[in-house]
């Protein structure tokens, strides 16, 4: 029995919140499947593939004094298996605790 | 042409009236008259013509002589902006795509933009660039030789207002 048949019996989703949680030991992490919403698309089409597209909202420390776009690398470097085994595309927001703060007013 | 009278003229009659006579006219011709069909662009704005998107090369049946990284390369430090989308810049072919050329218009920006999925001139863009950028979606944004982002990051940038003074000189 090997072990990559075991992991694959936890969806995408499992995967990449665990994945994400335990790197980056985020503060808020919501994922969406819309997976649904990209169904048409030219590239799409012809495939029935699932968890194929997910809107991403991640909270932690680590983002600190990282740019947009390094953030977002940090995100795809660890999910890069994902990426090379049917996960599309993925909407990311990276924030800092702090900047999800409301400001006092 | 046909002329025809209505007595009482207010929009169901009139209505009524013109859906009666296409019909007749289906039965007799089979057709619907010309002109009453949807689709007609005769009186629609024309859009003003947008810049053909930038291809990499001439095309599969011509050997490149230096690795499609390299075109790359120079094609993003030759131009300031480069946005490789999906589809083209007046046809985009998905949803992130086309908000930013949304974006990039909207803001009036002078920029490139080249189709990774175009597989005659654009032949093995998409793992080239995933590679290049260590980006593993479309589209991507560069400025002045260097990425952006995708989508999200543009928008998040147009949200606060910084398209305009990053990108145009």
């Amino acid at each position: 029995m090997s072990f990559r048949g075991t992991t694959t019996l936890l969806s995408r989703a499992t995967r990449i919140k665990s994945k994400l949680q335990s790197s980056l030991e985020a503060t808020v992490l919501e994922l969406d499947d819309v997976s649904y919403q990209h169904a048409g698309h030219a590239a799409m089409k012809e495939s029935s593939e699932k968890e194929t597209h997910f809107n991403l909202k991640i909270v932690s420390d680590k983002f600190e004094g990282q740019s947009l776009v390094k953030r977002h690398r940090m995100v795809y470097d660890l999910l890069s298996d994902e990426l090379q085994s049917g996960l599309h595309a993925l909407s990311i927001v990276a924030k800092t605790p702090k900047e999800i703060t409301p400001h006092a007013k | 042409m046909e002329v025809g009278v209505v007595d009482e003229p207010d929009r169901e009659a009139l209505t009524q009236a013109w859906k009666s006579w296409m019909e007749e006219y289906i039965k007799v011709s089979g057709k619907v008259p010309p002109g009453n069909e949807s689709g007609n662009v005769t009186w629609t704005r024309p859009q003003p013509k947008k810049k053909p998107d930038l291809r990499l090369t001439p095309g599969r049946h011509v050997q490149l002589t230096v690795p499609l990284e390299e075109l790359v390369d120079k094609l993003v430090k030759e131009n300031k902006v480069v946005a490789f989308i999906k589809g083209s810049r007046s046809a985009p072919l998905c949803g992130f795509s086309q908000k930013v050329i949304g974006i990039l218009e909207k803001e009036g920006v002078d920029y490139e933009s080249v189709n990774v999925l175009d597989e005659d001139y654009n032949y093995g863009l998409r793992e080239t660039l995933k590679q290049y950028s260590n980006w593993p979606t479309f589209p991507q944004i560069f400025l002045n030789g260097e990425l952006v982002g995708g989508c999200d990051i543009l928008t998040s940038m147009f949200e606060k207002g910084e398209v305009a003074g990053l990108f145009k000189n």
